[in-house]
C-alpha cells in the first residue's frame, strides 16, 4: 500500500490518550447508565404502573409523557448536526469545518438515544420490534417516525459520518497503536488520491442533497404524530410540523455551542475552534429562537382570539394553570438565550461563556416546550367531563431519561478519544501536489464508470422499493371495514421499505469504497502476472 | 352490510352504574379500567343546575382515530362495525389512547392477574375461599373471534397492552346482547344493527331527537343518545368512579 502523506508521530486531538480524568468521567457515566438500566428493568418487571403515566380520562393521567417529550427533544438535537454538515457542503460555510464532525456525531448519538427512549415507552418492547417490522402501517404517523427517522435518518447520518471520516482515519491508521486496527478498518483502503477525493466530494454533495428532504420529512413526521390529531386540543395545528423543525434547529445549535465550548477547553489544540465558529452558531441560534418565538405568538394569538371553547380552556391551563410555570420558564429561557447572545454582540469581549449560557438556556426551553406539547393536551384536553388530570414523572422515568443522557454523553466521550473529532488539517498544498498521481488508465476509468452505474442503480432500486412497498405491499391507506386491511399485503413489507431507504444511502458507500477494492484486486493481479 | 351500534336513552338513565359492574364481570377488566363509564355530571351554574347521567361505552366510530394511528394494525375495524383490539399484536405504544377524543381506552399498567379487586393470595380472602375457589375468568374471553380469528374479546390478556370496550364481541357473535345492555334495569341501552331499518336501534334513532358525542371531530360514532343533554364545556363530573391502578 502506498502512503502519500507524511507519517504522523502522534494521534491528533487527544485521540488514544485515555487520561485519568477521562476514565473517571466514563466510570461516572457508566454508573448513571447502570441506574437507568435498573429503572428500566423495574419497569419491565412491574409494568408501567411504576411510571407517573396513567390513562387519559377516567384516570386523569397522561399516556405519553416524559419519554415522548424527550424523544422529541433528542430527535430535535439531531437536526442541527446533519444540517450544519450539509450546509458546509452545499453553502460552503468553510468557517464551520471544525464543528462538522462534532455536529455529525451529535446527530448519530442523539438518534440512537431517541430510538432507545421510544423503546422505553413501548409497553411490550419485544413484540414492538417484531410487529413493527412485520405489520407497520403507512397510515400511522408512527410509520414515518419508525422508518424514516430511526432507520433512514440514522443510517444516512452514520454513512455521512463514516465517509467523511475516511481521510482522517487513513491518516490516523499510520500511527502504530491499539487503535490502528480500528482506524484501518474505518479508512477501508483510502489513499487520498485526487480521484478518491473528487469521488468523496461528489458523494458528500449528493448525500447532502438526499439528506436535506429526508431531514425535513423526518422532523415533520414527528410533528404530524401530534399535529394530525383532532381529539386533543392544542395539537391539531398546521404549525406543529414547522415549529418542530425550528425548535429542533435551535436546541441542536445550542447543544453544538456547548459541545464546541467543552471540547475547546479539554482537547489539545482545541483552540482551533475560534470565536468565529461560536459567532456563526450564535447567530444561527438567535435567528431560530426569534422565528420560534414568532410561531409561538401566532399560535397563541390564533387560539386566544378565535379559539373554540376547548382550545380556549387548554390555552388557559397553559398560561395560568398547573403548567404555567413550565410555559413561562420556557419563554423566560428563550428570551434569556437571546439576551445572552446580545450581550455578546454588545461588543464586550467576555469570552465564549455567554454562548454556552445561551446554548444551555435554550435546552431548558426546548425540554419545557416539548413537555408542554405532549402532556397538557392529555390531562387538560379531555373533551368529555372527566375530572381534571395531572402528571408528574416517577423516579423510574427520571432515572431512565438521565441514564440515556449519560449514555449519549458516554458515546460522545468515547468517540472523541478513539477518533479525531475535528478534521485533521490539510497538508500543505505543495506536498499534496507532489504526491504521486495514481494510475488513471482508461481501463481503470471505465471500471470507475461501472461503479457509478452500480451506485445509480442502487439508488433507483432503493426508491422504487420504497414507493412499491409503501403503496402496494404494506397495509392499505385509509379506513375500510375489512379486518384484512389491518394487515400488510405481504408480511414484512415494512422491512422492504426500510431496505429501500438503506439501499439508497448504501449506494454512497459502494460508490466510494468499491473503486479502491477493485483497484487493489487489479494491482494484486498485476503483481502476480 | 351490518353496522352494530348502540342507542342509549338518557331520559331513562338514573345513573346506577349497573352497566359498569356488568361489564367488569363479563370482560374481566383490571382495576381502574372502565370500558363502560357512566358520567354523573352537573350542568349549569348555581342555582340553575341540573344533574345528568351519560353512559359512555367505546363509540365504535366509523372513522375511528384510533384505527388510523395504530402503527401495527392491532386496532382495526371489523366488517360488522366493531372496532377491535388484537391483544396479541398490540405493542403498547398507547397512540390509540392519545388519539381517542372520548377517553375510552385503558392500558394494562400491571400484570392483569395482579390488578384485580380481590387479592386471591390474601389470607383474609383465602379464609373465605379456603384456597380452593379459583379467580373467576370467563372462558369465552380467550377464544379467537371473527373470520380473521384474532384475540379480541375481553381484557386481562397481557401486561402492557391497550384494552377497550368490544361491544362484548364474545356475546355478539353468539347472538346475545352485550353485558351492559343485558343488565341495565331501566332498559336504557339498546344494541343492534344500525344499517337494518327494521332493527330496534334504527327505529329508536328515527323516532326521537338524538345526538352523538363530539360529532364535530368527524369520527362518525356508532352510539346514539336519545333525549338528555350532551355534556358541554361547563359540565363537571360529580362522584367520579375511583380509577386507581390496583
Amino acid at each position: 500500500m502506498t502512503v502519500d502523506a507524511p507519517a504522523v508521530a502522534q494521534l491528533p486531538y487527544g485521540v488514544g490518550r485515555f487520561s485519568r480524568r477521562w476514565v473517571t468521567l466514563v466510570v461516572g457515566l457508566l454508573v448513571v447508565v447502570g441506574i437507568g438500566l435498573f429503572a428500566y428493568i423495574t419497569q419491565l418487571r412491574d409494568g408501567f404502573a411504576v411510571t407517573g403515566m396513567r390513562d387519559i380520562g377516567p384516570m386523569g393521567g397522561a399516556d405519553w409523557a416524559l419519554y415522548i417529550a424527550f424523544d422529541v427533544f433528542f430527535v430535535g438535537l439531531s437536526f442541527a448536526g446533519i444540517t450544519i454538515a450539509v450546509l458546509i457542503r452545499l453553502a460552503h460555510v468553510e468557517r464551520m469545518r471544525p464543528v462538522a464532525r462534532m455536529a455529525e456525531l451529535l446527530t448519530v448519538v442523539s438518534l440512537i438515544v431517541a430510538a432507545m427512549v421510544v423503546m422505553a415507552d413501548v409497553g411490550r418492547p419485544l413484540q414492538g420490534i417484531v410487529n413493527l417490522f412485520k405489520y407497520a402501517r403507512p397510515q400511522s404517523p408512527f410509520f414515518g417516525t419508525f422508518t424514516l427517522v430511526v432507520s433512514g435518518y440514522l443510517f444516512a447520518s452514520v454513512v455521512y459520518l463514516y465517509l467523511d471520516g475516511r481521510r482522517d482515519a487513513a491518516t490516523c491508521a499510520r500511527v502504530p497503536g491499539r487503535l490502528q486496527r480500528f482506524h484501518r478498518i474505518w479508512a477501508a483502503g483510502y489513499r487520498d488520491t485526487p480521484s478518491e477525493r473528487s469521488r468523496h466530494n461528489r458523494t458528500a454533495i449528493w448525500l447532502a442533497v438526499a439528506i436535506l428532504p429526508l431531514l425535513i420529512t423526518a422532523h415533520s413526521t414527528l410533528g404530524f404524530v401530534f399535529g394530525l390529531q383532532v381529539g386533543r386540543p392544542g395539537w391539531n395545528s398546521a404549525l406543529q410540523a414547522p415549529a418542530f423543525i425550528v425548535l429542533a434547529g435551535a436546541s441542536g445549535t445550542g447543544m453544538l455551542l456547548v459541545i464546541a465550548a467543552v471540547l475547546r477547553r479539554t482537547l489539545p489544540s482545541g483552540d482551533q475552534l475560534d470565536e468565529g465558529v461560536f459567532k456563526w452558531l450564535g447567530r444561527a441560534l438567535a435567528i431560530l429562537v426569534v422565528v420560534y418565538l414568532y410561531f409561538m405568538v401566532v399560535d397563541l394569538l390564533t387560539t386566544i382570539y378565535s379559539g373554540e371553547e376547548n382550545e380556549h380552556a387548554f390555552t388557559d391551563a397553559i398560561l395560568g394553570g398547573q403548567y404555567a410555570w413550565i410555559f413561562w420558564l420556557s419563554v423566560a429561557t428563550l428570551l434569556g438565550t437571546l439576551a445572552a447572545l446580545s450581550f455578546k454582540w454588545a461588543g464586550k469581549r467576555v469570552g465564549i461563556g455567554w454562548y454556552v449560557a445561551a446554548g444551555l438556556l435554550v435546552q431548558i426551553a426546548a425540554v419545557g416546550k416539548r413537555f408542554l406539547i405532549v402532556v397538557p393536551s392529555q390531562t387538560e384536553g379531555t373533551l368529555l367531563p372527566y375530572e381534571p388530570g395531572s402528571y408528574s414523572p416517577s423516579w423510574v422515568e427520571i432515572s431512565i431519561i438521565v441514564g440515556l443522557i449519560a449514555l449519549a454523553t458516554l458515546l460522545y466521550a468515547v468517540f472523541v478519544r478513539v477518533f479525531p473529532i475535528m478534521e485533521i488539517e490539510e497538508e500543505s498544498p505543495a506536498k499534496a501536489a507532489s504526491a504521486p498521481q495514481p494510475d488513471e488508465s482508461p481501463s481503470l476509468r471505465e471500471r470507475d464508470h461501472r461503479v457509478t452505474v452500480v451506485a445509480i442503480v442502487m439508488v433507483i432500486v432503493g426508491f422504487t422499493l420504497q414507493v412499491v412497498s409503501y403503496l402496494a405491499l404494506a397495509a392499505p391507506l385509509g379506513i375500510s371495514a375489512t379486518a384484512d386491511d389491518s394487515n400488510p399485503r405481504i408480511p414484512f413489507a415494512p422491512v422492504i421499505f426500510i431496505f429501500g431507504v438503506i439501499l439508497v444511502f448504501l449506494a454512497a458507500v459502494v460508490y466510494e469504497l468499491l473503486p479502491a477494492r477493485l483497484a487493489a484486486r487489479h494491482s494484486a493481479r498485476h503483481a502476480v502476472t | 352490510m351490518t353496522r352494530y351500534g348502540m342507542v342509549i336513552d338518557l331520559d331513562r338513565c338514573n345513573g346506577c352504574r349497573a352497566c359498569m359492574e356488568a361489564c367488569k364481570v363479563e370482560n374481566a377488566t383490571p382495576r381502574g379500567s372502565y370500558w363502560m363509564y357512566v358520567f354523573r355530571f352537573e350542568q349549569g351554574k348555581y342555582p340553575n343546575t341540573k344533574i345528568n347521567f351519560l353512559p359512555r361505552p367505546c363509540q365504535h366510530c366509523e372513522n375511528a382515530p384510533c384505527v388510523k394511528v395504530c402503527p401495527v394494525g392491532a386496532r382495526y375495524k371489523r366488517e360488522d362495525g366493531l372496532v377491535a383490539t388484537d391483544a396479541d399484536r398490540c405493542i403498547g405504544c398507547r397512540y390509540c389512547e392519545v388519539a381517542c377524543p372520548y377517553g375510552v381506552n385503558s392500558f394494562n399498567w400491571k400484570e392483569p392477574s395482579e390488578s384485580y379487586y380481590l387479592d386471591w393470595d390474601d389470607p383474609a380472602v383465602k379464609k373465605v375461599t379456603n384456597g380452593v375457589v379459583p379467580p373467576y375468568r370467563n372462558p369465552d374471553l380467550d377464544r379467537l373471534y371473527g373470520p380473521e380469528r384474532r384475540l379480541i374479546a375481553g381484557g386481562g390478556h397481557h401486561k402492557g397492552v391497550v384494552d377497550k370496550c368490544t361491544f362484548c364481541v364474545q356475546r355478539v357473535e353468539d347472538d346475545r346482547n352485550p353485558a351492559c345492555v343485558q343488565t341495565c334495569p331501566m332498559e336504557v341501552i339498546h344494541f343492534g344493527d344500525l344499517e337494518d331499518p327494521e332493527s330496534v336501534v334504527s327505529q329508536l334513532v328515527r323516532s326521537r331527537p338524538n345526538f352523538r358525542l363530539l360529532e364535530d371531530s368527524g369520527t362518525d360514532p356508532g352510539v346514539y343518545y336519545l333525549g338528555g343533554q350532551e355534556p358541554g364545556e361547563r359540565s363537571h363530573q360529580i362522584e367520579a368512579p375511583e380509577a386507581e391502578v390496583g
